[in-house]
């Protein structure tokens, strides 16, 4: 018992005579902790590469909820419901691929393609179309109050000039960096009876267009209810088996947490028993892992909308 | 007693990290911003501990692999989060 009672002591106190620091936070064990992180480095990326779709980055975002929310928003609002379309989702899918592919995140390309590109390219025949975006979102409420919370996007939302909408949720690598794009497509399809009319938007980040496409109205109308059986929800992100970056996210904060707690102990301990060290100072190292603890949280803060 | 020294030393090292802290704010959206900003971090805090001990007058090396061991160790943590290696 008292063999256990030193061990633990040994490994979470210093030293009572010489002061020299708990085993947990000596050198030695800082040389095992970055050989086990090298280590866990190694192995998530060989599985990476053997076994892709095991680790990666997930998020719970789905365009049912995002549909499911939106329409709630509308309906707190005295405005229609929007009807999920098909089309509209496939063009919402082809404009965050385009993002990925072309490493931006913006109304309009690099290359200067707008957001209407992508709705002409599925042959979506509108009157009226708007685009929300959003990433680094990790569930489908957040996107949502997010956009809620900004004008131009809560203006989109609301629009009554809206009758469909279409969404596309992705993963992929955006500037090096693995995160969910989010893209939100409203539109209006023309009816055979309605004239064409050519409105530019005003703003540079408007979200809404109004303009003369010529061609036959043939929207096929897909419900989240599944009334069609081929409707269909483009963009949803495939889910890996192990979401290996929240999860090593919320490991290093506990762990960092937990170095510094340590210190803490070490400096408490050594006040108290007045104990003479000849090591660094405790307190600049608690506020360097403190830095570096909020860092690793500001990680987490999600979102941005656009 | 207070002693100053040491305090305006703690000062500097604050004011340091706090900067460091302020970029990874402002660059929240950018993983490779926001590493660069904790790796200027950590570089400031071993040169910080370098420069404390030896005005101290007790710099050893085993003082100097510390600083360096923990640092290594937060750098490694944030790059393996944001996915930068």
């Amino acid at each position: 018992m008292y063999f256990i009672a030193s061990i633990i002591a040994e490994a979470f106190l210093p030293h009572s005579k010489t002061g020299r620091r708990a085993k947990l936070i000596r050198h030695k064990a800082f040389a095992h902790y970055i050989f086990i992180l090298l280590v866990f480095l190694l192995i998530s990326r060989s599985v990476n590469v053997a076994f892709p779709g095991v680790l990666g980055y997930a998020s719970d975002i789905k365009s049912s909820d995002l549909l499911k929310f939106t329409n709630e928003e509308r309906r707190k609002n005295n405005k229609p419901v929007l009807e999920l379309n098909s089309d509209l989702s496939r063009a919402a899918e082809a404009k965050a691929r385009d993002m990925f592919k072309n490493d931006y995140w913006a109304h309009v390309s690099p290359k200067g393609t707008e957001p209407w590109y992508f709705f002409n390219s599925v042959g979506y025949d509108y009157v009226y179309a708007g685009e929300n975006l959003a990433k680094n979102f990790t569930d489908s409420k957040g996107v949502v109050n997010a956009w809620m919370n900004s004008t131009s996007h809560r203006d989109n939302i609301l629009n009554q000039n809206y009758t469909q909408i279409g969404f596309a949720v992705v993963n992929g690598e955006l500037n090096g960096y693995k995160t969910t794009l989010v893209v939100q497509f409203f539109g209006k399809p023309r009816g055979l009876s309605e004239k064409p009319a050519v409105i530019d938007s005003a703003a540079p980040k408007a979200t809404q267009k109004v303009e003369s496409v010529a061609g036959a109205n043939k929207e096929e109308i897909f419900t989240i209810e599944g009334q069609n059986p081929s409707a269909r929800l483009t963009g949803e992100a495939s889910k890996p088996f192990v979401d290996i970056y929240a999860f090593s996210r919320t490991f290093l904060i506990v762990f960092a947490l937990f170095i510094s707690f340590m210190f803490g102990l070490d400096f408490w301990y050594s006040s108290k028993l007045g104990l003479a060290k000849f090591s660094g100072h405790t307190l600049a190292h608690i506020f360097m892992l403190l830095t570096a603890v909020i860092s690793l949280a500001l990680i987490m803060i999600p979102g941005k909308v656009g | 007693m207070l002693d100053w020294k040491h305090l305006t030393h703690f000062l500097y090292l604050a004011l340091g990290l706090l900067v460091s802290l302020l970029s990874a704010y402002y660059l929240r959206f950018s993983p490779s911003g926001q590493f660069f900003s904790l790796a200027f971090g950590v570089v400031y805090y071993i040169l910080w501990g370098v420069t404390h001990h030896y005005f101290e007058g007790r710099l050893s090396s085993s003082i100097i692999l510390e600083y360096i061991l923990i640092g290594s160790f937060i750098i490694l943590m944030f790059a393996l989060m944001v996915g930068i290696v």
